[in-house]
């Protein structure tokens, strides 16, 4: 069994040009989010419930990247996979541009990537990232797929199975399987929360390379500030229990080369200002 | 290893005797260490027949049994063939039936509803007391036989199919949901793949039963094959020849999970 490192790929992946991906994507445009009082509850035994989420009202641009912020068990993984059509929020309605979550995920059109990589192990890396197309009955554009394959680092494992990759790799390919269709959403969920610190900061620069040239309307739920702050241009911090909007920050950082955006005293002004009101107590 | 002896080989010709012994010593440990049973048996089997006074009517010795194969192979060959054709035919049947019934069930509760008491009422009914009706039914041949190892195969593959498309990860379940994934597409391409280690399994569980079931409606319905060997062997008091024949149908079936094992091995690395 052949066992791939992860510092193998990092050096092709940074070096590939996006823009025949970039050409692609301007063919369907982005989406608007938008929340409306949306609240969910679970019933429980003896006819008590349990509120998951309370009046999230919140609308994600076109072409923004909103990072839902909070503690474990604040909910919002519940409105992310209300947005993904996974589940039906209680109260409040869920539009995404015209239409409803459902609709879109039946039109094939939302991309995902959970922490769980969910990768197939029957599958190679290239059939994996094609996966989509078969599920949505088309023919796999091959040159898409390796642009794809080329643009997260992974050329040369294409032939290779999930197990024998690192979980940094899976969890490339896996953001290559939400990109291959075009989607015109992107919901991540926590998609780098299994990886050491060290691969999830060099995963966090890559995704910021990736998503900055498609800039795709992007939901990304984390408990890691630093990952909120760097990827997002608004950071939603929640509180739970019942999980509720408490801070929206507008990150409004320059534009700047990904260490040297760590090491700024802006950047960590924010950061320590949000883990502030993730620590802090609800009515302080 | 060949490596390592050839580069013995071209060290001192001396030495080459030595590794060869070595490798010799190792396999015959190996050979110890796995099978001792059989060897135990070899040996306690004439000893049992020397300190009771067996007469060869009562229990052939291991030689006797050993010269009835080795001079009459043509009075084995076409039982084995016939055995083991109905054994693979009836597993390959049986896994199929049971497969579908598996995938039917776990897409629908209507199917389930309606299939799983019979399926539970033909894993219980022993299948022995289903042969005289069984043979009404598909007569006193080779059809029969092949219908008692569907009903002794399906089952496992039934259930384990079922439980093997259940386990699947739930973010793998909400991956094929967000891709607008429909019934269809979510069997063939996630749960049925996912449900392959299962059913390997089964066919492991299996094997040996498959064989177990032809001996058996041989011996009694049918009359081709090692089971019917054995019984007319048994009635002409031809004991060497029983003897040998219940040898050679234990190592078919030996074989039989031997073969299904090594194949699930494989299989089971390719598809986790």
């Amino acid at each position: 069994m052949r066992s791939y490192s992860e510092a193998n790929s990092s050096s092709i992946g940074s070096v590939v040009p996006v823009s025949s991906v970039l050409q692609q994507v301007t063919r369907t445009p982005s989406r608007e989010i938008s929340l409306t009082e949306v609240s969910k509850s679970y019933p429980l035994k003896r006819g008590a419930t349990l509120t998951a989420l309370q009046d999230i009202s919140l609308t994600i641009g076109n072409g923004e990247f909103l990072a839902l912020l909070g503690p474990s068990g604040c909910g919002k993984s519940t409105i992310l996979r209300i947005v993904a059509g996974l589940e039906q929020p209680s109260s409040g309605t869920v539009t995404v541009g015209d239409s409803t979550p459902q609709a879109l995920s039946r039109e094939h059109r939302l991309g995902v990537a959970f922490q769980e990589h969910s990768l197939l192990p029957w599958l190679t890396i290239r059939q994996n990232i094609a996966l989509p197309y078969r599920v949505a009955g088309r023919s796999v554009d091959t040159a898409h797929v390796q642009e794809l394959i080329d643009l997260v680092g992974l050329a040369g494992f294409e032939d290779a199975r999930p197990k024998q990759l690192s979980g940094g790799m899976r969890q490339r390919a896996s953001i290559a399987r939400a990109l291959v269709l075009d989607p015109e959403v992107l919901l991540l969920d926590e998609p780098f929360g299994a990886l050491d610190a060290v691969t999830r900061r060099r995963m966090n620069r890559e995704l910021g390379r990736i998503w900055s040239e498609l800039r795709i309307t992007t939901l990304l739920v984390t408990h890691d500030v630093d990952e909120a702050v760097l990827l997002a241009d608004r950071v939603v911090v929640m509180t739970g229990r019942p999980g509720s909007i408490r801070h929206i920050e507008d990150v409004d950082l320059p534009l700047r080369e990904h260490s040297e955006l760590t090491r700024s005293p802006e950047f960590h002004d924010i950061v320590d200002r949000l883990t502030g009101l993730l620590d802090a107590p609800k009515d302080a | 290893m060949t490596q390592s002896l050839s580069v013995a080989a071209a060290r001192t010709t001396g030495g080459l005797f030595g590794r060869v012994g070595g490798a010799v010593g190792r396999f015959l440990l190996v050979v110890l260490q796995r099978y001792w049973p059989i060897i135990l048996l070899l040996i306690a089997w004439p000893v049992w027949l020397w300190a009771n006074g067996y007469s060869r009517a009562v229990a052939p010795s291991p030689l006797d049994v050993a010269t009835d194969l080795v001079l009459h192979p043509d009075v084995y060959v076409w039982p084995v063939l016939w055995t083991t054709l109905f054994a693979v035919g009836g597993l390959a049947l049986g896994m199929l039936v049971g497969v579908v019934l598996g995938v039917l069930v776990w897409m629908s509760p209507l199917a389930s509803g309606l299939l799983m008491p019979s399926a539970l009422i033909l894993r219980v009914v022993p299948v022995t007391a289903m042969i005289p009706i069984l043979a009404r039914l598909f007569g006193y041949g080779s059809g029969t036989v092949v219908v008692i190892v569907v009903i002794l195969v399906f089952f496992p593959a039934f259930s384990l199919t079922v439980s093997g498309m259940s386990s699947v990860a739930k973010s793998s379940r909400d991956l094929f949901g967000v891709l607008g994934a429909g019934l269809l597409t979510r069997v063939l391409r996630l749960h049925l793949p996912a449900a392959i280690p299962s059913i390997m399994l089964a066919l492991r569980l299996s094997a040996p039963i498959a064989i177990l079931g032809v001996l058996l409606a041989e011996y009694l319905i049918s009359g081709v094959g090692l089971g019917d060997l054995l019984r007319s062997s048994a009635d002409r008091l031809q004991f060497e020849r029983e003897w040998a024949s219940a040898l050679v149908a234990t190592a078919l079936s030996v074989l039989c999970f031997g073969l299904a094992q090594s194949l699930e091995r494989r299989v089971v690395d390719r598809v986790t």
